[in-house]
């Protein structure tokens, strides 16, 4: 937790200063420039949710299976079946794709994409360092709240549109789960917004300075970490896409790479709430060695709470409709609000 | 209150224990046996492929084509044809099919020179057509010491001669 000074951001906005004048010269418009900046981080992002979901698909894969006592993936790839998920992703891209003949056909083509922006988006205004983030909105905590309720319009997409029975009946329970856990989980965060006083997720980093946030907030981040786990529909709240109940709830119809897509969401869900967990409660970047080690703390303490939540896949078992309804509004709701009500009585006495 | 309170409470603490135990056999070592590359030991009696043993003085099979365990054989899956006579008498043709076999082991229960064993550990002859389950002479004939019931283990003095087995 050793005291971090910013890195000088000035550099990066002399060389994108730089590339707009080198198009200005040429006489291009200002758009051109723009958007070929827009392009290069999207890809950018892109490519770090894929490998960082497929990664995580293959990572849980071996901990399910080593918490089992299997071995999980062998083959592909030699070494402990790395490659797996990398065969699994080109197996998909190659299947066939089926649209059912009862289907919404361009809502139903529509709704894994919004599932996928929305997961997207939320990459925008995470802090993976000093200056490594894409835009530092003052509002960065609100919009990341506001951007991950979308998931669920695309869930309730695919489900109604699939014209199934399963299929609505999970995006249904997914609706009824994310309106429950999205009230305690924005109400637990506004804790360490008070005590940071700022909604940017760089303000936030940079008040955890002295005391990460998880020491006087402990309870505010347990809520926040299972609400998380309930919002992106894992195990012990995974009842949207029970296998055992409803076959595989929202997603029943889709096959090949729409799958995929739903997929690759879901996992890059998971990495965004670790993330912002990581931020708002363990100091984000922060950590000892130097500042070029500060990404790598903020990934290494992201991908413990990964862990932590493949780990609790395999240690809990499934909550009913009731209980998960309970848990929600009668148990998380009001320790929420407990705890917000002692932290602004405790910053405004202090 | 105090209920609501305590279940909150002892949930949690079952949570933790929960993860104790799930953590506990994480780093348990797997018990998977990766098959083409290791192998179970199979038991020294366990009944596999049939083969026909070698009397590892003479070179010669110990078989004298007396038709019993054919006879015997509750599937009628061997075919045996001898030639000769008295103790010149041996298999010329000896075919079993393994398509028919139910692994009975009556064929070497009833064999009177311990000819013919089970006991041989092969159990990786699948193949890819029916036909490639009729075994004949020259794949039955064992590749060196066999156990047998008289002679379950090697003897050691003539380990040292014996060929490897396949």
């Amino acid at each position: 937790m050793g005291a971090m000074v910013p890195m000088p951001v000035a550099h990066h906005e002399q060389l994108v200063d730089r590339f707009y004048a080198a198009f200005a010269a040429w006489g291009v418009p200002w758009l051109v420039p723009k958007l070929i900046i827009m392009l290069v981080v999207v890809s950018i992002i892109i490519g770090f949710i894929s490998v960082a979901a497929m990664f995580l698909i293959w990572w849980e894969r071996k901990i399910s299976a080593h918490i089992q006592a299997r071995f999980g993936p062998m083959r592909v790839g030699g070494w402990h079946g790395w490659a797996q998920s990398i065969a699994d992703g080109i197996k998909l891209l190659l299947k066939e794709d089926i649209i059912p003949r009862g289907a919404d056909r361009a809502v139903f083509i529509l709704a894994p994409m919004v599932v996928f922006a929305s997961a997207l988006a939320a990459y925008v205004v995470l802090p993976f360092g000093p200056g490594l983030i894409v835009t530092d909105l003052n509002i960065g905590i609100l919009y990341i709240i506001a951007i991950s309720s979308l998931t669920v319009l695309g869930i309730i997409m695919a489900g109604w549109s699939s014209n199934n029975k399963y299929a609505t009946l999970g995006a249904m329970r997914s609706a009824a789960q994310t309106i429950s856990y999205e009230v305690p989980l924005v109400v637990s965060l506004l804790g360490p917004i008070i005590l940071a006083g700022s909604l940017s997720m760089t303000k936030i980093v940079e008040a955890q300075r002295h005391l990460w946030f998880i020491v006087p907030q402990l309870v505010a981040f347990l809520t926040y970490f299972t609400c998380a786990v309930a919002e992106t529909n894992r195990l012990p709240f995974d009842i949207p896409e029970a296998e055992s109940e409803i076959v595989a709830g929202f997603h029943v119809e889709y096959s090949g790479m729409r799958f995929a897509i739903f997929f690759l969401a879901e996992y890059a869900n998971m990495f965004t709430v670790c993330a912002i967990a990581t931020t708002m409660f363990l100091g984000g970047w922060a950590g000892p060695g130097p500042e070029v080690l500060a990404p790598f703390w903020f990934l290494g303490k992201t991908f413990f709470l990964l862990f932590v939540m493949l780990w609790l896949r395999w240690s809990l078992a499934r909550v009913r409709v009731d209980q998960l309804m309970y848990l929600g509004w009668k148990v998380l709701l009001p320790i929420a609000f407990a705890n917000l009500i002692v932290t602004g009585v405790a910053v405004l006495v202090v | 209150m105090v209920r609501y309170l305590s279940d909150i409470w002892f949930g949690f603490i079952s949570i933790l224990s929960s993860m104790a135990i799930t953590l506990r056999y994480l780093f348990t070592p797997a018990i998977t046996v990766q098959y083409p590359e290791e192998k179970r030991e199979m038991p020294l009696r366990a009944m596999n492929k049939h083969y026909l043993t070698v009397d590892l003085d003479t070179g010669k099979l110990k078989c004298t084509a007396c038709d019993l365990c054919a006879v015997i054989c509750p599937t009628k899956c061997i075919h045996i044809v001898g030639q000769g006579k008295g103790k010149v008498r041996h298999p010329v043709e000896f075919d079993i099919d393994h398509n028919l076999c139910m692994y009975c082991n009556l064929c070497v229960e009833v064999c009177p020179f311990d000819a013919i064993t089970m006991w041989t550990g092969n159990y990786e002859f699948g193949g890819f057509s029916r036909t490639d389950l009729f075994i004949d002479i020259r794949e039955l004939t064992a590749p060196g010491f066999v156990p047998s019931p008289m002679t379950p283990r090697l003897p050691a003095a003539k380990a040292a001669k014996a060929p490897a087995r396949k």
